[in-house]
């Protein structure tokens, strides 16, 4: 059972000293349903980190509260897999002992089994032939394909992305985001994606959240039912693809006037 | 190697040698010529004779000894003293905060200065030389330590938050291996300083060791054997740093990843 994500008039200020408080959220009201796919989407300064971390239990919200089915968030959930920007790999380890380290620290089964797991997900990402490789060995795409792996290891309910690709070129990343669907495929949990990039939003998510600057605050929510179930790299190509994007721009343009 | 990279290899050995050559040439003619007192420049044959006698002839054996037992049990105690306190300091920071006048006035304090003193508490035996020794090889690991519990990327510290780490998780699976990348690289500053430390004892006053020779073929005006000493010591330097390069490819060997980051 993937349960739903519940944020209710979460918002968050940082103190400054010998000033006002700076406002990095304002109130955000959002339900997540279990195993939807949402991005959030919004230039720099937009809030949309410090609300995946509010999320992922890393930071305290000012106000308000995220429930994840009935239980109010207040450190982080074990259940919850989480991708930084960075691939954040401990260079000391090699990739599959990378991938163990959440089965050593949350122990959520075996050794075996853990062991299991990462197998088959370093096959699934193509990692198995660098699988005693070091990190600094690995190029910044396989490096990332490694920390999605794992974060998947502990077959999460819900996973959490912070602009995982913003650091990749264009190719890589679209590669990179078709393998996503493919893996997010293998067992139903619930992603939140954060990104600048609406392209990649709109590929990706079943529903948008367009987030804008000062103070961060969450507008529209794009709803992308209406594409292609078919998430390939064929969508790319396909009118109803362009409208969707068409519409995230238009509902940006109507937040930052 | 392309044939440029052979042609600069080959003649940067030209340069190492040469040099050797020219300042063996010009060490040879002012002595030989007598332009120099031989008390200050005694000339290249009658250092090798020194060392051939004093080293390999096994005179100064007791001494080398001698000083290698006081670098080695000062590079020990300054090392673990560095590690435990820089350990210890980066979770106690309201301590580490409140010390730290106190280790920096230490640190930049000239802490050969205290030696004679040292001599006059503890005798002409190994123990100043080992305190000495071991203040000086303090603080390169006490620095390092601190900085590699301390300066962790913070994604990192998230990563394992995310997780619900335990601290002892933190501490066994991030913060002690991130550690030993800095922590490494210090040791053949600290043990070079080890020997450093040994050496100025000595000559403060004592009964043995290389530091003592220094002293003794001083006033004897036999400068060849001290030539002879400084060249052994130069030697020394380098077999210290030697033997930590080999300790970096032995954990290389056994954990390739901790030394990912030495180096």
């Amino acid at each position: 059972m993937v349960r739903p994500i519940t944020i209710t008039a979460v918002e968050r200020s940082f103190a400054v000293e010998g000033e006002a408080p700076v406002r990095a959220l304002a109130p955000v009201h959002l339900t997540v349903a279990g195993g939807e796919f949402l991005s959030l989407v919004g230039p720099s300064g937009c809030g949309k980190t410090t609300l995946l971390r509010i999320i992922a239990g890393l930071l305290p919200a000012t106000a308000g509260e995220v429930r994840i089915g009935d239980d109010v968030v207040r450190a982080p959930d074990p259940r919850v897999g989480i991708v930084f920007q960075k691939p954040t790999l401990l260079p000391w380890r090699s990739v599959m002992e990378n991938c163990l380290l959440p089965v050593e620290i949350m122990r959520p089964f075996s050794p075996a089994e853990g062991r299991e797991r990462a197998e088959a997900l370093l096959h699934l990402t193509g990692l198995w032939d660098f699988r005693d490789r070091l990190p600094r060995e690995l190029s910044g795409g396989m490096q990332q394909r490694a920390a999605i792996a794992r974060a998947l290891v502990p077959d999460p309910e819900i996973l959490l992305m912070d602009e995982p690709f913003s650091a990749l070129d264009e190719f890589t990343r679209e590669r990179l985001n078709e393998e996503l669907l493919r893996l997010c495929a293998e067992r139903p949990k619930t992603v939140i994606f954060v990104t600048h990039n609406i392209g990649e939003a709109v590929f990706l998510s079943d529903r948008i959240g367009v987030m804008a600057p000062r103070p961060g605050r969450l507008g529209a929510v794009i709803d992308l039912a209406t594409l292609p179930r078919q998430r390939d790299a064929g969508l790319r190509k396909h009118p109803a693809y362009f409208d969707k994007m068409a519409e995230t721009r238009a509902a940006f343009d109507e937040l930052l006037a | 190697m392309t044939p440029t990279e052979r042609r600069q290899a080959r003649n940067a050995r030209l340069v190492t040698i040469g040099t050797a050559v020219v300042l063996i040439a010009l060490w040879q003619t002012a002595a030989g010529l007598h332009l120099v007192s031989g008390l200050i420049l005694p000339p290249p044959m009658d250092v090798v004779r020194a060392f051939r006698d004093g080293v390999i002839g096994g005179m100064w054996f007791e001494d080398i000894l001698v000083t290698l037992e006081e670098t080695v049990i000062g590079f020990a105690v300054g090392l673990v003293t560095a590690l435990v306190l820089g350990a210890l300091f980066a979770y106690a920071e309201t301590v580490r905060r409140g010390l730290y006048p106190y280790l920096l006035a230490l640190q930049t304090f000239p802490k050969i200065a205290i030696a004679p003193l040292l001599v006059a508490w503890l005798g002409y035996g190994m123990a100043p030389k080992v305190v000495i020794s071991a203040l000086l090889a303090f603080f390169p690991v006490y620095a390092n330590t601190l900085a590699g519990f301390l300066e962790i990327d913070p994604a990192m510290v998230d990563l394992l938050h995310s997780m619900r780490a335990t601290r002892w998780q933190e501490l066994c699976k991030l913060r002690l291996p991130n550690a030993v990348a800095f922590i490494v690289p210090s040791l053949d500053v600290a043990l070079v300083l080890a020997l450093l430390g040994a050496i100025a004892g000595e000559l403060t006053g004592a009964t043995a060791g290389l530091g003592n020779v220094i002293t003794q073929r001083t006033f004897l005006g036999d400068t060849a054997a001290v030539y002879a000493v400084l060249i052994l010591l130069a030697g020394t330097g380098l077999v210290c740093r030697a033997a930590i390069n080999a300790t970096i490819s032995a954990i290389r060997r056994f954990r390739p990843g901790l030394a990912a980051s030495v180096r």
